[in-house]
């Protein structure tokens, strides 16, 4: 059931990439840069995503433990600097690509081959720090051990 | 000055609110966060079920645009920047969030669960987008307006 969910969360999470353009890297461009075409588009799509998970969360209700059981993935950022840091990365990377993961999971969908490039980049990109750390075989992610 | 806001007002609305919707009921029903780079991430490794519904949730990203397709909707990607932007700013992303986890669908999910300090990372990221675009625009010759 929960894998049902998650599929069905991809599917209106990339319908509503595709539906807005927001997976499109040429809106970040002209959202900060205020030239003559400051285009406001990406701004106003993600505000949008943001109230409207707000609100189902908020509908929700008190629930800590997601409805169909088991424990909440910890959000990352709520301590320490490494968020911090590992922000300001997250959006240098997507500054010089005009991708986010996300983004280029829909784009990828329609066969635009940078946004393959990009995923595929991402994926070394973890394999790099792993090995930098020596983490390999040993993922934060296993301590969610659930899905 | 909005730009194609205006235009595309309705369209951005209505494609705000799947992504809304999508990492909300997520969060609500799974517990999962909706970001794409640690989904990406799990499928290196770690808890079996996480990885499971990884692929469920990209293969639902990846598939919605071909379904789409055949019913004629669909707005294409205008440009893609240079491939060795494309593989800097994805090796970039995959570190950042190996090394600290933030992500932008974490920081949409956590905001919505009103997780602490999320008004921080969601500054950290467009900040360090800004510097992005700024330094191309430097080095491109062209200027910031």
């Amino acid at each position: 059931m929960i894998r049902l969910v998650a599929l069905a969360c991809g599917l209106l999470c990339g319908a509503g990439f595709v539906l807005s353009g927001l997976h499109d890297p040429a809106l970040l461009q002209s959202f900060l840069m205020r030239g003559t075409s400051w285009n406001l588009s990406l701004g106003f799509g993600l505000l949008v995503a943001v109230v409207t998970a707000t609100i189902v969360v908020t509908l929700a209700g008190k629930h800590q433990a997601p409805l169909l059981g088991g424990q909440a993935e910890p959000i990352d950022g709520t301590s320490g600097w490494k968020p911090i840091a590992s922000g300001l990365l997250f959006g240098f990377g997507w500054g010089l690509a005009g991708y986010i993961p996300l983004a280029a999971l829909a784009a990828a969908g329609m066969f635009s081959p940078g946004a393959i490039i990009f995923l595929v980049s991402v994926l070394g990109g973890m394999i790099v720090a792993d090995v930098i750390t020596g983490d390999i075989g040993r993922k934060s992610n296993g301590r969610f051990s659930r899905g | 000055m909005l730009g194609d806001l205006d235009s595309a007002f309705g369209s951005l609305l209505i494609g705000g609110t799947l992504i809304g919707l999508a990492a909300g009921l997520l969060t609500v029903l799974t517990g999962r966060a909706m970001s794409a780079s640690r989904m990406i991430g799990s499928l290196l490794g770690g808890a079996e079920g996480v990885a499971a519904t990884s692929i469920a949730f990209i293969g639902g990203s990846i598939a919605a645009p071909l379904i789409m397709a055949k019913f004629g909707f669909g707005i294409p990607v205008s440009v893609e920047p240079n491939w060795a932007l494309l593989v800097a700013g994805g090796v970039l992303i995959g570190l950042g969030v190996r090394f600290g986890g933030a992500s932008l669908g974490g920081a949409l999910t956590g905001t919505a669960r009103r997780s602490g300090r999320m008004g921080v990372i969601w500054g950290a990221i467009v900040a360090g987008a800004a510097v992005a675009v700024y330094l191309q625009g430097l080095l491109s010759g062209g200027g910031v307006a």
